[in-house]
């Protein structure tokens, strides 16, 4: 749960960074505050008490990235960045990127077209009811190869005395 | 002579934290340092900055929560106290650091 609940607040922090980010800068600088007013009290000149203090508090930046990379996915971070990265190489060369935008448009295109064709004359059912009730026609001409279908038909009235006839060869 | 320092091995901060939080109450981030420092009496070699980032590990794991309020010198600070998941957290993790002690105690004793 408590795995869970860090993913959670990581997928949170995705979107709150920003503020975060400021916030702990913020929380950083009043530690610091209080850090160099402690060296004050202990007799250090101010010049040399905020220096002292960052030496005790550390690397600030450092530890800022660490919180960053804690509270974000990196993954996500690093998605976002390239994303970014691609936009602006897209930016830097027009025409290529034209080019390649035309050439993926006209493929999806292209494709979309043939698959809704297939799936609608070969696949798809046909909006018939009854199924079953309907008979096909092929006309079978051994001199031309396969045999060919005419089409599928219902009959209007079904003939009492109607039988199937495989081949009249 | 300057006394040993030690580093404060992964983890361990947490655990600090979380007890310092227990035994004081709401903290801020400086007063939570502090505290450690005065507990520790100069055997931990400790970066104050380092804290924070554990302090958020804490709180994404929800054993603390985070609040901004003012402190006694009318300075806005965030304050720190521990949850219920923390304590029952920090009971466990204490127990189970007493029983690694015991046991690398117990191994060491044998070589002497």
């Amino acid at each position: 749960m408590n795995r869970a609940s860090a993913f959670v607040s990581r997928m949170l922090g995705v979107v709150t960074r920003r503020r975060a980010d400021a916030e702990l800068r913020v929380e950083i600088q009043a530690h610091l505050d209080l850090l160099t007013e402690e060296y004050v009290r202990q007799g250090l000149s101010p010049e040399d008490a905020r220096p002292a203090a960052r030496r005790e508090f550390g690397g600030v930046e450092q530890i800022r990235q660490v919180c960053r990379d804690q509270r974000g996915l990196r993954v996500v971070d690093t998605l976002a960045q390239d994303l970014r990265q691609g936009v602006r190489l897209l930016g830097r060369n027009r025409a290529f990127s034209a080019v390649a935008v035309l050439t993926l448009a006209l493929g999806i295109g292209a494709t979309v077209l043939v698959f809704s064709y297939v799936t609608a004359v070969l696949m798809a059912a046909a909006p018939v009811v009854d199924m079953d009730q309907l008979a096909g026609v092929w006309s079978d001409n051994r001199s031309q190869g396969e045999p060919k279908a005419v089409g599928l038909f219902r009959p209007a009235r079904p003939e009492p005395g109607a039988r199937s006839c495989d081949r009249t060869a | 002579m300057k006394p040993l320092q030690s580093d404060v091995p992964y983890g361990m901060l947490d655990l600090i934290v979380l007890n310092t939080l227990r035994s004081m109450g709401p903290l801020h981030g400086y007063g939570i340092a502090r505290r450690i420092e005065q507990m520790a009496q100069g055997s931990l070699a400790l970066n104050q900055g380092t804290i924070y980032p554990a302090l958020l590990r804490l709180q994404q794991r929800g054993w603390i929560r985070g609040q901004w309020g003012t402190s006694q010198n009318n300075r806005r600070a965030r304050f720190y106290r521990i949850t219920a998941a923390g304590r029952k957290q920090l009971e466990a993790e204490t127990e189970s650091w007493e029983r690694t002690v015991a046991v690398v105690g117990r191994l060491l004793e044998g070589q002497s």
